[in-house]
Parts: C-alpha cells; structure tokens; sequence
C-alpha cells in the first residue's frame, strides 16, 4: 500500500509497522463487519447532545 | 497556593500580583530539573501582573482568575510568543493573534508566566520528547509525568502555577494528572472552544485545564467554556456556573461502578483506591449502582483508527521531512497514512453506534467511577509494563481506561484517589454524560473534601 500511494517509509520501518497495524486490523475489521448498512456517521462530528443520532 | 487561595489574598490585599508572579517566577527558575517549561514569559508576566494589581486597585474586579499566575500548553497559540507543540515542525512558529482560550484567560485576568512542555505534537503520553528533553514527574525525577500535557501536570503538581492548561485527545489531561496527583479536566467535546490550539486528532481534541483543586479547574472552567464562532464544532449549549458550593451535596446520585474491563485491567492497589474513593461517596450519600460498560476494547480499536489517520492527516504537509520527527511520533504518522479510508469511515460509523450504546448506561447512573491510569507513572524510558502479572505496552494500557471517551466526547475529571506504596499518587476518573461538568465537579469537590489534603512531592 505504502509503495501504491507512494509514501517514502524505509522497508525497515514498514516492517515494524506492520505487526502493529495488523494488531489493530484484527481488533477493528470484524466490527467493521458486522455494521449494518443504516448505521450512518455524522457528516461533520457535532457536540453529542447536538447530534440527532 | 490554589486559585480561591490566591484570589482571596489579593483582595484582602494580603499579596499583590507583582508579588505572587514574581515568587512564581523564581519557583520555575528553582524547579528547572522538572523541564516542565519550554518559554518563561516572564517580562510579559510581570507586566501583565503590574495591570492586575493597578485595575484591583481601581475597582476593576475580572474574578477569581484576576492576578493570578496561570500557564498554558505549548499548543495554545500566544500572539508573539513561539507556540511550537514541542517540536522541530514548529519550531519558529510564532502567532499573530491569541487563541480563544488564551483570549479568555488574558480578559479573566490570569498572568501568562509560560508555555509549557509537552509530548512531541502531543502524539504520545510520557512527555519525554526526543528534541527537547524530557519533562519530569515531580513524585520522583527518574518518572514520567505522563503526556502529553506532562509539563502543565509536572508545572501544577510541584505548586508552580495553581493551573495549566492542557489538551486531551486519548488521555493527555487525564493522564498527567494521574501520574503527577493534581486534577486534570476533560470538558465535552465542543464545550471549549479549540480555536487558536494546534490540532492532532480534529474530532478528539478536547481543551480543559490541569489544577491543584477541582474548585480550581471549575473556577477555570467558568471563564473558557462557551460558543466560539471561529470553531466550527463549539457548541451552542449555553455554559453554567461550574463552581461547585462550599458544602456540596451529592445525596442521591448515582455513581455507576464498570462491572466489566475497567478494573480487570488495572493495578489492583488502583482499583482499591478507587472503591475507597465510591465508599467515601456513599458515605456522603450518594448510591452505588453497578453498571455493564458496552465493550470498551473495541471502543479504544475505534479511537485509534480515528487518531491515527486524523494526525496523519493535520500532519500530511510536513511528513516529507522525515528528520523533522522523533522516531515514535513519526511511526504513529507513518501508520496512519497505511489505513485506508473505508476503515476510517467505518470507524465513524461504529463510533456513532458506540455512543448510542454507552448513552444506555445513564438510564441507571449519574456518572462513573474508574481508575483514571491503571498504574502509577512508569520509569522514563521505560516500554512495557506489568499488569496483572501481564507484560502490557506503556502507551497502550495507559490510555486504555480513557481513550474511547475521547471518541464518545464526554466529559470526564481525573482527581487524586491516594498515594501508592511506592509513594506514587493513583488518579480515579469520573465520567459523565454531555454537559455534565458541573455534576462531575461537584462529586470531584465533594470527595476532595471529604479526604483531605494529600502529602506535597517530595520536590516542593
């Protein structure tokens, strides 16, 4: 990915990275997919008692 | 000296403003080894001092904060003074105008006496920066002060200053304050403006102060909260006096003690302190309910995702200057430039449902007690820490137990729950829904009178 975007991060640096980056994927990605497709965000991040969600 | 104590001095002509701001000046001079200050602004502080004493003589009263020394984070803009977040990308950065929260003060009448120290950009929890030294815990030199409002907490706790200010975007008031033993306030989200404050995470950053007494970040509190036109995400919800009475009363509110993760994943002499601290509420009346948290691990996954590409984001100008950046923060920046977008829109959407999920929790309590940082301050330099016989990353467990507040924005106040057996002060954190600052500061000033005063560090 870092080579796609172009993104100068020496591959030493890459490499240590990647096992935190995945760490945290790991955590993150089955939430991200369980959402339901209505669960919206809020455009702009508004104070919570002004949000309408 | 606190805020009510200085305040009370000058009017009962006791002190002048000259005369504290120059004892405070000499203090920070003295304390040097703290590294707690990055610029001492003294010229401008003994003149700012020199108007306070001339309007207080005058009649011209602008309330409790008038006269008295104050310091502020080196991310708050400060017109003419170098505003740097502690790092070589600002370096010379020098504002024109003053931020709003500065703005604020300077009307209240506060005395600038400095810009404190700080974790590099604020991207980290233990103040000790690469570029300019590390800030030390006044409980102990060899210990961090915690971030990445280190400075301000360090500045606070040894009694330089009666309050800094300080910015929270995973932890950074309350973390400080836990380690260092003063009372660290983490407004919600929108209630002060950030106008004129260095970004790092948009939708995390909050502002509030770091104090000796909650009395003190209350009295604070009042003269910054409100709506800013120049921040788009203030909020319109009209502030209140956030002072809390001399005896207040807290008979009948329910504090909400987490059944789950909060106290499986601390110290177990923090969590001690902590239930004394629910036991000195009860004691006063108020009802202890125990409460399901919704899964707060997750919550923190969520967080992180949203940091890490916002700070990559505010930072995207300057990454091509890899030198620039202490080798932690820059792989922080490196790591959110490497989440793709879906991620970080899902993490918006899984944040909305997280705040509808913990907004539950307030059908059956008031506010919640936790620990504030599951341990005492680690050592500098030190990575890992231990925690229920369990190696744990410092960063990590440290901002386990606050950074998914930051993503729900509510408010949340870190006090002193006592003093560890290795002579460190615990934190307990208090967290509330929106807008409830004034509830939070008054359980906060109510346990803080019911313990009592904690011994000084062994600095002052």
């Amino acid at each position: 990915m870092a080579q796609a975007m172009g993104l100068e991060i020496p591959a030493d640096e890459l490499a240590r990275l990647s096992s935190t980056l995945d760490a945290l994927e790991a955590a993150f990605r089955p939430l991200a997919g369980k959402l339901d497709p209505s669960v919206d965000l809020a455009a702009t991040w508004l104070p919570p008692a002004e949000n309408p969600q | 000296m606190t805020i009510v104590e200085a305040a009370a001095a000058l009017r009962a002509r006791k002190v002048s403003s000259v005369e504290l701001t120059r004892h405070t000046l000499a203090a920070i001079e003295k304390q040097k080894a703290l590294n707690a200050f990055l610029t001492v602004t003294a010229e401008l502080a003994m003149e700012q001092a020199k108007a306070a004493d001339h309007d207080l003589k005058d009649g011209l009263d602008r309330g409790p904060l008038h006269g008295v020394p104050i310091a502020l984070k080196d991310l708050f803009d400060t017109a003419g003074i170098p505003t740097t977040a502690a790092s070589k990308v600002y370096e010379d950065r020098v504002p024109e105008r003053d931020g709003t929260v500065t703005r604020k003060l300077a009307e209240a009448g506060a005395v600038l006496v400095g810009k404190t120290h700080q974790h590099e950009l604020a991207y980290g929890i233990t103040s000790d920066n690469p570029h300019f030294g590390p800030v030390r815990n006044p409980w102990d030199l060899e210990r961090s002060a915690g971030g990445s409002s280190g400075g301000s907490g360090a500045a606070v706790a040894a009694g330089l200053v009666a309050m800094a200010m300080g910015t929270d975007t995973g932890g950074s008031i309350r973390i400080p304050a836990s380690f260092c033993g003063c009372v660290g306030l983490k407004p919600t989200y929108g209630r002060v403006s950030k106008h004129g404050v260095l970004p790092l995470g948009f939708s995390l950053d909050h502002i509030g102060p770091l104090a000796q007494t909650v009395r003190d970040a209350a009295i604070t509190l009042n003269a910054i909260a409100g709506h800013d036109p120049e921040d788009i995400t203030s909020s319109t919800e009209p502030p209140v006096d956030y002072l809390p009475a001399q005896e207040p009363s807290i008979a009948s509110v329910r504090i909400g003690l987490p059944e789950n993760f909060f106290f499986d994943v601390a110290d177990p002499e923090v969590v001690t302190a902590v239930h004394r601290m629910a036991a000195m509420a009860e004691s006063l009346g108020a009802q202890i309910v125990s409460v399901r948290v919704p899964d707060f691990a997750e919550l923190n996954a969520v967080a992180r995702i949203l940091l890490l590409c916002e700070a990559s984001a505010a930072l995207e100008p300057h990454l091509n200057r890899r030198e620039l950046f202490g080798k932690d923060v820059l792989a922080l920046l490196d790591q959110g430039r490497l989440i793709p977008a879906t991620d970080y829109i899902n993490a918006q959407r899984l944040r909305t449902l997280y705040r509808t999920r913990f907004n539950q929790i307030w059908n059956y309590a008031d506010c919640l007690f936790t620990p504030a940082t599951p341990t005492t301050a680690p050592k500098l330099g030190q990575y890992q820490v231990e925690i229920g016989g369990k190696m744990e990353d410092v960063r990590l467990a440290t901002t386990a137990l606050l950074r998914g507040i930051n993503a729900l924005g509510l408010p949340a106040l870190s006090l002193p729950s006592g003093i560890a057996k290795t002579g460190l002060p615990m934190g307990l954190q208090i967290i509330g829904p929106a807008f409830t600052e004034s509830l939070l500061l008054r359980v906060g000033a109510a346990i803080e009178d019911e313990r009592g005063v904690l011994p000084s560090p062994p600095v002052v």
